[in-house]
């Protein structure tokens, strides 16, 4: 039987979050959880439109894969905040959300849920751990992982 | 432009966050080139020049600019030797820092043109932080819905922090372990927001300089002012490729920037992009700080008779009052301002340029970073078509507060409802004005603050809470 422990996480997020981005993928792998990061943005400024348009969606497309892929566990949104937006959540990232829970994946948010997305991320059961990542951790690599899992879902 | 992103402690909480240096050289160099596009003036943080060798190298590279006055750094001191004197006694000798200021002395150091700052930083830190706390709910404004044991105890020593710091620098880092010591990382950081918030704006508010925002890896956590005209990084680069005008942005020689700023292509994407600041013709000069009596203003507002005919006449009138009660939190009124390419005209445009209290707080929590206002002469009562114009006006880029001014509001309490109703639905912030409220704020202080004696207290209180 597979269980929580032996899958991965996707982190998702945009690219202005990408050092928390790190910093979380870091202080995962030190707890022994498997992250994947998305891939980084590297904007050319002698590209088309075309080819901007072609890489962002290629982009997409593989970080859709990945939270697809059999051996996610579960998405985490490191959605810290931006330009003044409490607990941001980019359109990017709103996406992978609604990829990962049409998929059946547990959705996790490092902070809170931003006040515009609520009522969806709330009957969706996406699960905010108010930037204590500490929670996740214990959820996932603690003793009978799955069903700490559920029990903070539950909570 | 104000370049914040040099600013050296912002560059190294990147660094140390785990962003990569090449992003943000890469960042850096296509900021200030698109800056340099748009503004008249760069501004450069002095200490971010002479500390900082990412600073010092993407400035470099604009050396033969040096000359024009299009860059500028600005520090707090009479001369790039003082502020080198001043900075070499707080490093230690054998410090990058020490090394740097060394050079400065012995004049080896190509650098732009030096500008005193006249604003100490440190104050507006303080006075932002204390007017901060002024405004209603402003725990769960600065921190949101959830921590509320740590907002209970951060309420308790807000106001005390400024003497706390028994003269330290008022840094996130001496402030946090006073205000809430070991509080969860988010808190921390919010906190540091407000500090940097605050700080960013002392520069904007002395230079009355935008920011380059909507930056992709030296992007703030906290929103920054503006009041002066920000430049979407991210959305006028993209804008560019589209007009395929990046490349030949980017491939210019520094000297060739000021021959692509008039060049149509170029120059009508900027404008398409920022085009959020006011045209058109001001009004009348004000009197920001004076406070004249307007006692006969308002009896000549009030002498205007109602109808198509005085239309005009109520309409000039009515905005040059309110752009006096209101001053200097509103900049000048521009009458008849042309949008949506001159196919609608807005009656009345008031840019807000508060950065504290009233105007400060519907600036940055309910998007009024204008104030857009519609005049109607009439002598019946205001209905619900009336409303959805000036609710027509709003915009993300606009603003979402305006003022219907009218002569006589028959109904406040239905009025009211019908503009409580829109506000629910998140059409913006209809605030109905008849010739009775502009009289009674005319009486009151100008000094916008909370307090009901005051323009902008009394707005807040009478006409801006009930709609909540």
């Amino acid at each position: 039987m597979t269980t929580t422990l032996d899958k991965r996480l996707v982190l998702c997020g945009s690219m202005s979050s990408l050092g928390t981005l790190r910093t979380v993928h870091a202080e995962l792998a030190d707890a022994g959880i498997d992250a994947v990061l998305p891939t980084e943005d590297d904007f050319d400024e002698r590209s088309s439109i075309d080819d901007v348009n072609a890489a962002k969606r290629a982009a997409s497309l593989r970080h859709f894969d990945c939270i697809k892929d059999h051996r996610t566990g579960a998405v985490l949104v490191v959605n810290v905040d931006k330009n003044g937006r409490h607990d941001y959540i980019g359109p990017n990232a709103f996406a992978e959300i609604a990829v990962a829970v049409a998929e059946g994946v547990s959705v996790y948010l490092l902070q809170g849920v931003p006040l515009q997305y609520r009522d969806e991320l709330d009957a969706w059961g996406v699960e905010s751990l108010e930037g204590d990542l500490s929670r996740l951790k214990w959820a996932w690599s603690g003793p009978a992982a799955p069903e700490h899992a559920r029990m903070l879902a539950s909570h | 432009m104000f370049l914040h992103f040099f600013d050296v402690h912002f560059i190294d909480d990147l660094l140390a966050s785990g962003t990569t240096k090449q992003h943000i050289v890469d960042e850096c160099g296509l900021a200030i080139r698109l800056a340099l596009l748009c503004a008249g003036t760069v501004f450069i943080p002095a200490a971010a020049f002479y500390e900082n060798a990412i600073c010092r190298a993407v400035v470099g590279e604009y050396a033969a600019l040096f000359g024009t006055g299009r860059l500028v750094l600005v520090g707090g001191a009479d001369s790039p030797r003082e502020f080198a004197e001043e900075k070499l006694a707080q490093y230690d000798s054998a410090s990058a820092q020490a090394v740097a200021y060394d050079l400065v002395l012995r004049e080896e150091v190509a650098a732009p043109p030096f500008q005193s700052r006249r604003r100490s930083a440190t104050e507006d830190v303080r006075t932002g932080w204390l007017d901060v706390a002024n405004a209603p709910a402003y725990l769960d404004t600065l921190f949101g819905g959830s921590f509320a044991s740590e907002k209970t105890q951060m309420d308790r020593c807000w106001r005390e922090i400024p003497e706390a710091l028994e003269g330290r620098a008022f840094t996130p880092e001496y402030v946090q372990p006073l205000l809430l010591p070991d509080s969860p990382l988010i808190l921390r950081r919010r906190v540091a927001g407000q500090i940097n918030r605050s700080y960013f704006a002392s520069y904007s508010t002395e230079l009355r300089a935008g920011y380059v925002d909507d930056l992709i890896y030296l992007g703030n956590a906290t929103a920054v002012d503006d009041r002066f005209g920000n430049l979407p990084f991210k959305q006028l680069r993209n804008e560019l490729v589209r007009q395929h005008q990046l490349q030949r942005i980017v491939d210019a020689a520094p000297e060739e920037l000021e021959a692509l700023r008039g060049v149509d292509e170029i120059a009508m994407t900027i404008v398409s992009v920022m085009d959020r600041r006011p045209t058109g013709t001001s009004v009348q000069p004000r009197l920001d700080e004076l406070e004249p009596a307007l006692d006969d203003e308002v009896d000549k507002l009030r002498a205007i008779r109602s109808g198509t005919a005085n239309a005009t006449k109520y309409h000039r009138h009515v905005a040059a009052l309110v752009t006096q009660i209101f001053a200097p939190q509103l900049g000048h009124a521009i009458i008849e301002k042309e949008i949506n390419e001159g196919r609608k005209r807005l009656d009345v445009f008031w840019p807000n340029q508060a950065f504290a209290n009233v105007f400060g707080h519907l600036g940055s929590q309910y998007n009024a970073r204008n104030i857009v206002g519609e005049c109607k002469n009439y002598a019946s009562e205001l209905k619900n078509p009336e409303i959805d114009q000036l609710l027509g006006r709003f915009s993300r880029q606009r603003g979402e507060v305006g003022f219907l001014l009218c002569r006589k509001v028959r109904n406040r309490e239905r009025t009211t409802k019908r503009c409580r109703d829109a506000f629910i639905d998140g059409r913006g912030m209809a605030l109905v004005l008849d010739d009775d409220d502009v009289a009674i704020m005319a009486g009151l202080s100008r000094d916008g603050g909370w307090e009901s004696t005051s323009a902008a207290g009394w707005l807040y209180h009478e006409r801006v809470l009930p709609l909540m």
